[in-house]
């Protein structure tokens, strides 16, 4: 059952004002609604006359809309995946889907578990590649300060690991302070870690 | 959960968050994909809605199960522990307390181990909304069957193994 977890601000770039906003754990129809009504035809529109790497790099891999369906499919009734939404307006303003089964790869910590992010995306309005003027600003920071706080409630300290696309592997790396581990030929990107260390620091700042 | 980060410490860190792109991950695909991952359940004639002081009985029965589980394989709490890459605290607390809720990813590690369907094994911990009638009574009878004693009777054991073939088989049914 999807519940609220916690009240937060976004701050939108038009008004300069910061909004109250929510994070809710597992998704629900009024997620769905949103992504149908309005993420998806801003995605499909941008696709269709696409310069972007953003959605595009990832589309254009042969297998991932296979792969995402396939575990999108499973987490609404597995114990394995964990779903997150930011609300903000009324309206989705970002998604989350991790798996809480994988383990880590840094050496610090080789073998112990972890949250692994399978999806983390901010909705296309919010982006700078698909509006000239993107409008709330801090979802990315919520979902990882988020996906952090459930592998601390797991017991996991913080660690958590996730593939960025191409033009966000920056903000991972110098932004948010993930361990760059190179590039992954299975998923076709960059795979990223954060150490204990590393979370405890991200949220220290 | 909790989110252990307060707001004012999310509204200096997006103040000073470079205006860079931050998605990760799969590509988001069809409609079907957001659909499948929102709680969005389907009728069962069969499924009860489980209220909350039937839950207890549950637990009880999941208790059970994992206890005499482990003792059939001869396990310390410790060694399942390790094995089962759990906790022990987690375990003891499963087995002996229920009002302890077990945490989802228990659930899940326990059921790769023991290879005990998830999908039964998530509806007796009470971690569901509804519940299979028929694993509910079943559940209740096995669990007032059960004697905690250190070693598994012949007639425990034979309990027991009826029991893993009863989830097994729910579990197909389901499909």
């Amino acid at each position: 059952m999807k519940q609220l977890i916690g009240n937060i601000e976004l701050f939108n770039r038009e008004t300069k004002e910061f909004e109250p906003a929510s994070v809710y754990q597992e998704l629900d129809t009024k997620n769905h609604e949103d992504f149908e009504r309005l993420w998806k035809p801003m995605l499909t529109r941008h696709s269709a006359g696409d310069v972007s790497p953003t959605i595009s790099v990832n589309a254009k891999a042969p297998d991932s809309h296979w792969l995402w369906v396939d575990k999108s499919q499973v987490a609404a009734n597995s114990l394995q995946y964990e779903t997150f939404a930011v609300e903000c307006g009324g309206i989705t303003q970002g998604l989350m889907l991790v798996d809480v089964t994988k383990f880590a790869r840094l050496d610090a910590h080789r073998g112990r578990e972890m949250v692994y992010v399978e999806l983390l995306a901010s909705a296309p309005w919010n982006r700078n590649g698909f509006m000239p003027n993107p409008v709330y600003k801090g979802v990315g920071q919520v979902l990882v300060a988020t996906a952090i706080s459930l592998s601390t409630d797991l017991g996991f300290n913080g660690r958590i690991g996730l593939h960025a696309l191409t033009s966000s592997e920056s903000w991972y790396r110098d932004a948010i302070g993930f361990t760059d581990c190179g590039y992954d030929e299975n998923k076709k990107m960059s795979y990223f870690e954060m150490s204990e260390m590393q979370a405890a620091s991200f949220l220290a700042v | 959960m909790k989110l252990i980060f307060s707001n004012d410490w999310l509204k200096k860190r997006i103040s000073t968050d470079p205006d860079i792109a931050c998605d990760a991950g799969l590509s988001l695909g069809a409609e079907s994909d957001i659909r499948a991952l929102c709680n969005i359940t389907t009728q069962d004639s069969n499924l009860a809605k489980i209220a909350e002081e039937k839950i207890i009985p549950l637990r009880v029965a999941l208790g059970h199960l994992v206890h005499q589980l482990r003792r059939k394989e001869s396990l310390s709490i410790e060694e399942l522990a390790k094995r089962s890459k759990v906790s022990e605290d987690e375990i003891r607390k499963v087995e002996h307390d229920p009002h302890y809720s077990a945490r989802p990813r228990f659930i899940f590690q326990l059921s790769e181990y023991f290879k005990v369907p998830l999908s039964v094994l998530a509806q007796i911990s009470g971690a569901t909304n509804e519940i299979d009638r028929t694993l509910y009574n079943e559940a209740i009878k096995y669990a007032a069957h059960s004697d905690d004693i250190s070693s598994l009777s012949t007639e425990e054991r034979e309990m027991l193994d009826a029991f893993i073939t009863l989830l097994s088989e729910r579990s197909r049914d389901k499909r």
